[in-house]
């Protein structure tokens, strides 16, 4: 399971922190929102994750990833055979699955993603692997039970 | 010293591994996307390129990228001597279901590296695939050798594209003609053919 570190702090820059591994998140994770929960590397989830709230990912997950309104960041350590929805979508570890993103797609120079993309603006960093579709829609499809759970607390099964 | 040194033939200029290359014939095949009600429907052949998506993101579009040569050499590979009239499915080998009705191909210098046997139903999978009126575009390599391994391309503009090659490692080209690409390319004529300062001539082939 994962949980996050009660303890948070303010940086300089005044922006909230949450630290629950020892795997630092990537940097671009920081800017995808105030308030995040980070998945470690030695965690493997199956199931669905849902959730008001940022996700970082540097662990295994299997099943789906549904953050309305929020960010989901994959860190270099990440491995993700999963559908993901959300807002905003950073990639720089490996996911197997469609990516559908409110407004941005981003596989970074370390990502390597195998499928799909639904979203208005998608950008491939030099270096990306990627293999699939780019449906560059102004209006990507969110999976319904995306849109119920919103805001619901995170939660998934373990492997 | 001099009395043994040989004489070199002063063959093709000397290359390095990125060359910025024009490419005129799709600068002008560019300006007929322009129908912001049409959903166009890509199909890249080359490794993803963030420059080619950023370029292509311009347009309403669904891009389907995957690189061809990897994916069409393991296919030849599986082929024994028997198969000498043989059926592809790129579909198949890309593992893309929803692929088809293609509006533009960019088949960057792919056909350069399938092998004669293959070349004519891969060029017959395309064109089930393309939608009528499709276009693809391709550079053939005209001199007498190539890159040993396809370039990645990225598209600077539509008037101008980079490419990367893995080494400077070199091949026989086919050495495909004009003549020789319209008899293997049933189904389609050439819209525009321009020879490059490269070396490379440059092809529009549309679905008749």
């Amino acid at each position: 399971m994962f949980e996050k570190t009660p303890k948070s702090s303010k940086n300089t820059k005044g922006t909230k922190t949450v630290s629950a591994t020892k795997t630092p998140p990537p940097a671009s994770a920081a800017s995808v929102g105030n308030k995040s929960t980070t998945i470690g590397a030695s965690i493997k989830i199956r199931g669905e994750l849902s959730g008001g709230e940022n996700l970082v990912i540097q662990g295994n997950v299997e099943g789906a990833i549904k953050l309305k309104d929020h960010s989901v960041s994959v860190g270099e350590q990440g491995r993700i055979q999963a559908d993901v929805y959300a807002k905003n979508i950073i990639i720089q570890g490996e996911l197997s699955g469609d990516l559908y993103g409110a407004e941005n797609v981003t596989i970074a120079r370390s990502g390597r993603v195998n499928g799909n993309i639904v979203a208005p603006r998608v950008i491939l960093e030099d270096g990306a692997k990627f293999k699939g579709s780019i449906d560059m829609e102004s209006k990507p499809v969110m999976a319904d039970t995306a849109r119920d759970t919103a805001g619901a607390p995170v939660n998934a099964t373990t492997a | 010293m001099a009395l043994f040194s040989r004489y070199v033939e002063n063959r093709d200029p000397p290359r390095t591994a990125l060359q910025t290359i024009s490419s005129p014939a799709f600068s002008s095949l560019w300006k007929q996307f322009n129908n912001e009600e049409q959903k166009y429907r890509i199909l890249d052949m080359g490794k993803a390129s963030g420059a080619s998506v950023a370029f292509f993101s311009a347009l309403r579009c669904k891009l389907f990228i995957d690189e061809m040569i990897p994916a069409v050499r393991s296919y030849q590979a599986s082929l024994t001597d028997d198969d000498e009239r043989h059926t592809l499915w790129i579909e198949d080998l890309l593992g893309m279901d929803d692929l088809g009705g293609l509006d533009l191909v960019m088949c960057w210098d792919t056909l350069n590296h399938i092998d004669k046997q293959t070349i004519e139903p891969f060029l017959a999978s395309l064109h089930r695939l393309m939608a009528d009126g499709g276009c693809l575009h391709a550079f053939i390599y005209t001199r007498r050798d190539m890159p040993a391994e396809p370039g990645s391309y990225q598209i600077v503009d539509a008037a101008n594209m980079r490419v990367d090659y893995p080494d400077d490692a070199r091949i026989p080209s086919p050495g495909y003609s004009q003549r020789m690409l319209e008899s293997l390319m049933q189904g389609f004529r050439i819209r525009q053919s321009r020879l490059l300062q490269s070396g490379m001539q440059e092809y529009v082939f549309c679905k008749r």
